[in-house]
């Protein structure tokens, strides 16, 4: 099999930990969980609204890869694989909300149809990281800092408001309004390009 | 910004009202360019997820993999992982509470950093509160969402948090604030039993029934409580070890002579190096302020008594008598819909509050199931859906069902500030309410300050200005609905009291340590 991911903690290429698996060496897939839990997260994070069970979606995903794992096959890339799996679990998901939301069919319909095609996630996705990323560098510091205590540290809105001495509303407003310039910034980036 | 853009970005924050998605709702479906708007907002929200949101799931995975063989040519078998979803009816119910050895005895054998044998103890924290830690193999991490330990661990909880320890079996160990405990065994040997080592702090633990010969222990610096099915909470002060049995029976034993007591419900035991354990009768329950009290022990019938010996007493009768089961020793269950209501408004409980400006509402319960929101009336004084003088109720989101993060207790209280549908209501955390029995006591004093005990312990802050002026004088009493019946709450009830006054923490632990029977 070909693997184009570069190793983080591990030389050791994804075929042998997959071959080391099959073998019965389960301690190895744990290595090919750190390798690919942000790839999966990724895909899991189209869940937006249920973002409490997105954790839960990532982890179950990877159950679903390791009972899976005696079915895939060497000669394929591991990573399109994985992320296939995940987008069918997120599908999955989202048909569960939908079936069960009062008022949100509309909302997860969009999703599935448009945040988890596998069309569009690879290269687009990658261009739009891309522009986050220069976007992000832009933001004033309270703005950037305000994003990572939600993002990086997934601060709730109170506790960061109790920290700064400031209101939780204030902050929810001071959000929203750099997710409108990030999205306007990013709009840019992508249409210079 | 756009209406649109305000919208979604509530309700990607979770923090969207129904009002608000039925506009969002109207306006996607209206317009094609708001739908572009909304899924331009949607992507970023995902990138900012995808970029900056960080995920370990690696040791939960293999905590569920641990005892699965790897598939042969075929899918491995299947596990079920929500284990707060395992059926309490076989947990042999009983209640403990265990006060620990002292402060001094906590420093001066201050828990080992241990290396951590990489084994898993069969046990997870879920739904930490922020500021809960865990030392494993000598790195210390914040838990969050759900995490496995390994055999010695070490679990230490911040000023005001809590963190919930669950077993595959269903035993529940909630370890309370500013707690340091280890879980399992650290040399690995032991590790068909369950073991927690508390060096300081409080836990309460919801015990289901163990194997034959390997009780559950929770052991402190000088002392070892066991048992083999039981719920109890153990708690570290400067002095003594103390068991607080609500119901079965637990074994305490001093662990340097190994003198012990066994503590039957409704009692106490103190262990210390001077105090030998005794089993002694708890205190009685705090009656004063005592407005009404239903203990649900009738037996058979349509009705619960108010048993406060306050007059005029309010008792309760109830619409579907079928829906109802009596239980042995006391409690009625909810398996259907049904509502006890009082026959008329309540007016010495009315009266009471006014003039105070204070109140607390207690009960002690077993929700059916962890789903039930609405919020899902579990004692109300109201009129209807959307006007009330309090309801204490189950909760959760309304965005999908089963609500995301599980449900919390909700209480809604009328003031001259709130709405009159109580609004905004004081709220546990996601994921605090088990289908188990439970200690809920809610508390308002005439400063504002209102509090949320669970077992005894505060799970939520809240201020609510204003008075009771603003309480309207003919709203009855219902339990498990609302009065337009389309708010159901399913469980058992064991007992409901209702205060004219704030208890205050003290006061909450004595009533949580005499138990649903006291």
């Amino acid at each position: 099999m070909t693997d184009s991911r570069p190793s983080e903690s591990t030389d050791t290429p994804t075929g042998e930990l997959i071959a080391g698996v099959r073998d019965g060496r389960i301690e190895l897939f744990e290595q090919i969980v750190r390798r690919y839990q942000q790839d999966v997260l990724s895909v899991v994070c189209a869940m937006l609204y249920d973002r409490s069970a997105t954790e839960d979606l990532v982890q179950q995903v990877f159950v679903n890869v390791y009972r899976s794992l005696d079915t895939f096959e060497m000669d394929r890339d591991f990573g399109p694989w994985i992320r296939t799996i995940a987008r069918n679990a997120v599908r999955e998901q989202l048909r569960k909300s939908a079936r069960y939301a009062k008022r949100l069919e509309t909302y997860a319909n969009m999703l599935e149809t448009s945040l988890i095609d596998e069309t569009s996630t690879e290269e687009s996705q990658q261009r739009m990281q891309a522009s986050l990323d220069r976007c992000l560098d832009k933001l004033p510091e309270r703005a950037r800092t305000i994003v990572q205590l939600r993002y990086s540290a997934r601060r709730s809105f109170d506790d960061i408001a109790a920290d700064w001495k400031t209101s939780a509303g204030a902050l929810r407003n001071l959000l929203s309004r750099t997710r409108t310039k990030l999205r306007e910034c990013i709009e840019e980036d992508v249409a210079r390009q | 910004m756009s209406r649109v853009e305000e919208l979604t970005f509530k309700l990607l924050d979770a923090e969207i009202s129904d009002a608000d998605t039925e506009e969002l709702e109207q306006l996607l479906s209206d317009s094609a360019e708001a739908r572009d708007e909304h899924l331009a907002c949607c992507k970023l929200e995902a990138g900012l997820r995808g970029r900056l949101g960080s995920v370990d799931v690696a040791a939960r995975v293999m905590a569920e993999i641990a005892a699965q063989p790897v598939s042969s040519g075929g899918e491995t078998t299947r596990r079920r992982f929500r284990l707060l979803s395992l059926p309490w009816l076989r947990v042999a119910a009983a209640m403990v509470v265990l006060c620990g050895i002292g402060l001094l005895a906590h420093l001066w054998t201050r828990p080992p950093v241990t290396a951590g044998p990489p084994a898993f103890a069969g046990v997870r924290i879920a739904n930490a509160d922020p500021g809960v830690t865990v030392l494993s193999g000598g790195e210390r991490r914040q838990a969050t969402g759900e995490l496995p330990l390994r055999h010695g661990d070490m679990v230490e909880t911040a000023y005001m948090r809590v963190a919930s320890l669950v077993y595959r079996d269903g035993t529940r160990i909630v370890l309370g604030p500013s707690t340091t405990a280890t879980v399992g065994d650290p040399t690995g040997k032991e590790t068909e039993r369950k073991t927690i080592h508390l060096w300081h702090g409080t836990s309460t633990a919801h015990v289901a029934e163990q194997p034959e010969g390997r009780p559950l222990a929770i052991t402190t610096p000088g002392a070892a409580a066991e048992v083999l099915g039981t719920r109890f909470r153990v708690s570290v002060d400067d002095a003594q070890t103390r068991v607080d049995v609500v119901e079965g029976k637990v074994k305490l034993t001093r662990e340097a002579d190994g003198a012990s007591a066994t503590v039957s419900r409704g009692q106490f035991a103190a262990s210390a190096p001077t105090v030998e354990p005794v089993a002694a009768p708890q205190p009685p329950r705090v009656r004063d302020a005592l407005v009404a009290l239903y203990r649900f022990d009738e037996g058979d019938g349509g009705v619960a008594h108010d048993v406060s010996g306050v007059a005029p007493i309010a008792d309760l009768t109830v619409d579907e008598p079928d829906a109802l089961e009596w239980l042995d020793g006391g409690g009625v269950r909810f398996s259907d819909r049904a509502m006890f209501a009082s026959s008329g408004p309540v007016t010495k409980l009315v009266d009471a509050c006014v003039s105070s400006n204070e109140i607390s509402v207690e009960a002690w319960i077993s929700p059916s199931t962890t789903d039930q929101i609405g919020p899902a009336r579990i004692v109300t004084l109201s009129g209807d859906t959307s006007t009330r003088d309090f309801t204490l109720g189950q909760d959760g989101s309304q965005e999908s069902w089963p609500p995301p993060g599980g449900t919390l207790y909700s209480f809604r209280l009328r003031t001259t500030t709130t709405t009159e549908n109580g609004t905004p209501p004081a709220e546990t955390a996601r994921g605090t309410v088990v289908a188990d029995l439970m200690h809920v006591l809610y508390t308002r004093a005439h400063d504002g300050a209102a509090k949320i005990y669970i077992d005894g312990v505060e799970r939520a802050t809240h201020g609510v200005d204003g008075d009771f002026s603003a309480w309207a004088s003919d709203f009855r009493i219902a339990l498990g609905d609302e009065f337009t019946r389309d708010r159901p709450w399913l469980g058992t009830y064991h007992l409901v009291a209702l205060y004219s006054r704030a208890l205050s923490p003290d006061e909450v632990v004595r009533n949580f340590r005499a138990g649903p029977r006291g």
